[in-house]
């Protein structure tokens, strides 16, 4: 029984960090200008991968587990930095923030 | 499911790799390829060879990206001249007989596991346990040395443009103190696939290749082209300790790169360590684009 429980509680988990890509897919396509674009893809798919990332733990041995955890925060410092980055090279290439009209 | 996920891969394969031919704006062509070299990896992945499914999407797609978008910038304007389409019809011809003759051939190969049994059967006595890295650095060893001497011939031509342009720098104290946080991870990475590739994916190419990505982001972010991992004796370390080996094994009575019995392990995980420095150095020169400067840090 607790095996069934894992099983289905790691598809639950790699489930949401699916459907966390799509949000984050969706205001990619969707929102107005770079910033919150960027907003979008950064905030959402680390969440998401966060999610599928708990939910393989689950399904792996120790070493595997710690593998994935520190794949998870290398993805996290490394997609902040160049979100740094884009949202600071828009600015110097002066694009404005979207403002409501 | 998995017929499904293939035939979606392969499509997405070819939509990538229309789109980056499509040279309607560079810098999109850029994107696409560097999307296709990490579907590719994933295709690699589908076709369970592991090793050179990292290889790919560390080098192809990472470092090649990291290449074309460089070169990009150093270009006037950073618009694709576009060919009248008579003159277009030429190589798309040749890569479509290209692309016929290959098919051919894949179609053709006799049935059977090929030379995987011969490789297992004499895989105990190469020192390693991954038959990837055993063909490698061990049965067609005298191949990868070439392969190593060649990287080092296209270093020596990078050096042939003359001092590698100085780089911006960081474009803030954050990022400029991004690297300090990331490179030290990324070495001990690259020593983690050094030592996992003597019995699991991973070995000298993909750790050099890691070490190259270290050395673009060093680049990239602190602004210098630093000799101090871009020098003479890191970029020949590689093909100078597989030389030394092979004639160091032919002086010992035995042929031009034979390993002595029992030394085989201990002296391939050495030719692969210096391999994936040399690797590492290699990369980091071709996006420096130039020689390292002595005036800067």
């Amino acid at each position: 029984m607790p095996d069934r429980a894992v099983d289905v509680l790691s598809v639950v988990l790699v489930l949401g960090g699916a459907f966390f890509y799509l949000a984050g897919s969706v205001g990619l396509l969707r929102f107005p200008d770079v910033y919150t674009r960027l907003h979008a893809l950064t905030k959402a798919d680390n969440l998401g991968l966060g999610l599928v990332t708990l939910g393989l733990m689950l399904r792996a041995d120790v070493g595997g587990a710690v593998r994935l955890a520190a794949t998870w925060i290398l993805v996290l410092a490394s997609s902040a930095a160049v979100c740094h980055a884009v949202a600071r090279a828009a600015l110097g290439h002066r694009l404005e923030p979207w403002k409501r009209p | 499911m998995t017929p499904a996920f293939d035939a979606v891969l392969a499509g997405l394969l070819l939509w990538l790799a229309w789109g980056a031919l499509r040279g309607r704006d560079l810098f999109r062509s850029i994107v696409h390829f560097i999307a296709l070299g990490l579907l590719m990896g994933l295709a690699w992945a589908r076709l369970r060879a592991p090793d050179i499914a990292l290889a790919e999407m560390a080098v192809g797609a990472g470092v090649t990206g990291a290449l074309l978008l460089v070169a990009r910038a150093r270009m006037e304007g950073g618009v694709a001249v576009r060919e009248p389409a008579a003159a277009r019809l030429l190589p798309g011809l040749v890569c479509v007989a290209l692309f016929a003759v290959l098919a051919w051939a894949v179609l053709a190969l006799p049935e059977g596991e090929g030379l995987r049994p011969l490789v297992a059967a004499r895989l105990p006595e190469s020192g390693v346990s991954n038959p990837v890295t055993a063909v490698l650095l061990n049965f067609r060893s005298y191949d990868t040395m070439l392969e190593l001497a060649v990287l080092l011939a296209a270093a020596v031509a990078v050096f042939s443009f003359g001092k590698a342009a100085p780089f911006p720098g960081p474009p803030g104290p954050l990022l400029g103190a991004f690297p300090a946080l990331l490179v030290p991870v990324m070495v001990l990475g690259a020593g983690y696939f050094l030592w996992r590739g003597a019995a699991h994916p991973g070995g000298a190419f993909q750790a050099g290749a890691v070490l190259g990505g270290a050395g673009v982001l060093w680049i990239l972010l602190k602004g210098t082209a630093s000799r101090a991992f871009m020098n003479r004796p890191l970029l020949a370390a590689g093909p100078l300790v597989f030389a030394a080996v092979g004639l160091g094994a032919a002086a010992l009575g035995g042929r031009f790169l034979e390993y002595p019995a029992g030394w085989s392990g201990p002296l391939i995980l050495a030719i692969e360590a210096a391999a994936a420095l040399s690797i590492g150095a290699v990369l980091a020169v071709m996006f420096a684009g130039g020689r390292p400067r002595r005036d800067l840090p």
